[in-house]
């Protein structure tokens, strides 16, 4: 009696149910065959390099835009000049990766011995997001004897123009560190000073009492693109 | 509606669920011994599900908020982690358990029924010495969760599924139905999967088990992987089953038409996760915000939502509850209002991820379908509770029915009592795991 109540034997005790069984049985070891086939032999290296990522190698597409402002500034006197930067005024896709400044003056006054102005350029930390404490930048300079000042302002982090190494599942993730559009947009405003000149020698010639400066702005904008390596 | 939002409200339901009919069916005293034992099992596992659905949640969050790498953060990340894993031993125990006396008994005698919960309690003890000492591991044989019940329940259902066609006899095919019902709470969630596994794709095969924890295509990966392949065999056999059965008799049940459903998702999931990477141009596919979302709105919904409420339908139309007296009658249809007011809240949250409606109305349309859903609810309730039939009925005469065991109350009692303090006692090991860094150190 102990073998009429065991389950073994109340399954199958008929004949279709066994045939159906078997199949059952069937499936499940086919299945599970082809699965450790797939994985073991055939998905296997795909399988062990799930969790590896790629390294991609992201190349920058860099170009300059120029522009320049002249400002006649009278002696002693401070003024500024101001670089809006929009998405309109670089295009789409691209991101800002560097500032460089030129300004550049002569002796205009036209008289005899007159010596070049004293001119002071300082690029003042706010408008914009930007690396302002980057131990690279240059942002303030001198002349007093008609030299251009060169200024420099580290804006996207780490970028300088060399192709980079990053990791990623995607390009998509390789290139996020390169996507920040939120960096360089704004307003930069850089306070030009003159001081002019006179000659000290004693002979009687006349002095200027303010100067024509022109700054020039280089913005190096880029477009990053990623190769799988 | 995110994957941790989702976590959180299935820890809700199942902790509702686990804690109300831990209480009605300690209060049934007319359930024979099998449906006694199916009755605490089916609480017991969701009380460990609300653990480690709350746990995991928890975890998630943590991991969404992480500056840096989990490994530097001050949380108690690995608490929430070993909690929540290990919380899940009691799932699987408790659903071999349950194969092996619902809805037929296949332990037909007190010495199997002691040898049988003799080897789960001894596994309960093993899985988390394991686990603790060697973190995750195949020693774990993560999945063994589905082998008996897809073995058991399956051939349950075919041989009811079959004395249904050949004998006209309705009630065998509801024990047929039931068997589907049970392995339908168990596995639907990766029959969404199937067509991965047979087409060789990566959202398949590249399944992260143990949060990425164990190396790539170790034992340990492959062994989840095995079980999980046997419930896609078992459920592509239950759909040829069915069809089988509807081109030989014109008929097929409702709980087949489900998982043909499940398995028919399956397909559909496989053109949305597995197409559409960066190189090619499969428009829905190729967003993989739509990938994340449709397996919020499948894999997830299935896991969190759907198991709760199947299992709640389990216990009352089976009458592994007693409702004879007023009280049980108003906790259990608390318990129902509970879970259907929470499942359609977060149904209408998901819904949010589709069409961004605004929170104002979907705050009104919840108002108008719980206003609606209650009347509803009421009636389908009364339905359910009037047409409950137990097992034992459907199984008298057939010659499977439970044979007389008998188990005192006391036993129950202290089975009870052992649960409770063995999910103190993970607590505890949890708590030590944290505290001696020892998931680091298992790196």
């Amino acid at each position: 009696m102990e073998e009429e109540t065991n389950f073994i034997y109340l399954i199958t005790e008929d004949s279709e149910t066994n045939k159906i069984l078997a199949v059952m049985l069937g499936i499940m070891f086919v299945s599970i065959t082809y699965h450790a086939a797939v994985f073991f032999h055939f998905k296997s290296d795909e399988i062990k390099l799930k969790n590896t990522v790629p390294d991609w190698n992201v190349l920058f597409n860099e170009s300059i835009i120029e522009s320049d402002e002249t400002q006649i500034i009278a002696d002693s006197t401070k003024s500024s000049f101001f670089l809006e930067v929009s998405e309109d005024f670089l295009g789409r896709g691209n991101f800002v990766g560097l500032l460089l400044i030129e300004v550049l003056y002569e002796e205009t006054s036209g008289n005899i011995g007159d010596p070049c102005d004293f001119v002071s350029a300082n690029l003042r930390p706010e408008g914009a997001l930007a690396q302002w404490e980057n131990e690279n930048n240059t942002l303030s300079g001198s002349s007093d004897g008609c030299e251009t000042i060169t200024l420099f302002l580290q804006i996207y982090p780490n970028f300088d123009g060399n192709n980079k190494t990053e990791s990623g599942e995607n390009m998509e993730q390789a290139l996020d560190p390169w996507t920040n559009s939120s960096f360089g947009f704004g307003e930069f405003n850089l306070e030009v000073e003159v001081n002019t000149q006179e000659l000290v020698s004693g002979l009687p010639t006349q002095s200027d009492d303010n100067e024509e400066i022109t700054v020039q702005w280089n913005l190096v904008t880029f477009i990053p693109i990623a190769n799988e390596l | 509606m995110s994957e941790q939002n989702l976590l959180s409200i299935g820890a809700i339901l199942a902790a509702f669920l686990g804690i109300f009919s831990l209480y009605l069916v300690s209060k049934s005293s007319e359930l024979r011994w099998n449906e006694k034992i199916a009755g605490f099992v089916i609480s017991w596992i969701f009380i460990g599900k609300a653990i480690s659905n709350s746990h995991f949640s928890i975890l998630r969050s943590i991991l969404d908020s992480l500056q840096g790498s989990l490994l530097d953060s001050e949380t108690m990340w690995q608490y929430w982690w070993a909690n929540g894993h290990m919380s899940d031993y009691v799932f699987t125990a408790g659903q071999t358990l349950l194969c092996l006396v619902f809805p037929v008994a296949v332990l037909r005698t007190k010495r199997q029924l002691k040898i049988a919960v003799s080897l789960l309690l001894l596994l309960l003890l093993y899985w988390p010495i394991v686990y603790s000492s060697l973190g995750p591991h195949w020693l774990e044989f993560a999945g063994s969760v589905y082998l008996l019940p897809c073995l058991v329940w399956t051939s349950v259902y075919v041989r009811f599924r079959l004395i249904q066609v050949n004998e006209d006899d309705y009630e065998s095919g509801k024990v047929a139905d039931i068997c589907l019902l049970l392995l339908l709470v168990l596995n639907g969630h990766i029959w969404f999967y199937w067509v991965g596994m047979f087409a060789q794709h990566d959202y398949f095969y590249f399944v992260d088990i143990a949060g990425a924890w164990s190396e790539a295509g170790s034992l340990h990966e492959y062994i989840w992987q095995m079980f999980y392949t046997l419930v896609i065999a078992t459920g592509v056999f239950i759909v040829g089953m069915e069809i089988y059965i509807l081109q030989r008799t014109g008929y097929i049940s409702t709980v087949g038409i489900i998982v043909c459903i499940y398995m028919a998702i399956g397909i559909i999931g496989f053109f949305v996760l597995s197409m559409g990477d960066a190189d090619e141009a499969f428009a829905l596919g190729a967003d993989s915000k739509f990938k994340d979302m449709w397996k919020i709105f499948t894999n997830q919904t299935h896991f969190t939502i759907a198991r709760p409420l199947v299992a709640v339908y389990i216990l009352i139309s089976l009458g592994l509850v007693d409702l004879s007296s007023e009280r049980s009658m108003m906790v259990a249809k608390g318990l129902a209002v509970i879970l259907i007011v929470v499942a359609t809240a977060a149904l209408l949250e998901m819904v949010q991820l589709v069409i961004p409606v605004s929170q104002v109305l979907s705050a009104g349309l919840l108002g108008i379908v719980v206003a609606v859903g209650i009347g509803w609810e009421e009636r389908t309730f009364v339905k359910i509770v009037d047409s409950r039939i137990s097992i034992d009925e459907l199984l008298d005469g057939t010659g499977w029915e439970a044979p007389d065991l008998e188990i005192s109350e006391s036993a129950f009692k202290s089975a009870n009592i052992t649960m409770l303090v063995y999910f103190l006692i993970l607590m505890l090991l949890s708590y030590i795991i944290h505290i001696s860094d020892n998931f680091i150190n298992t790196l």
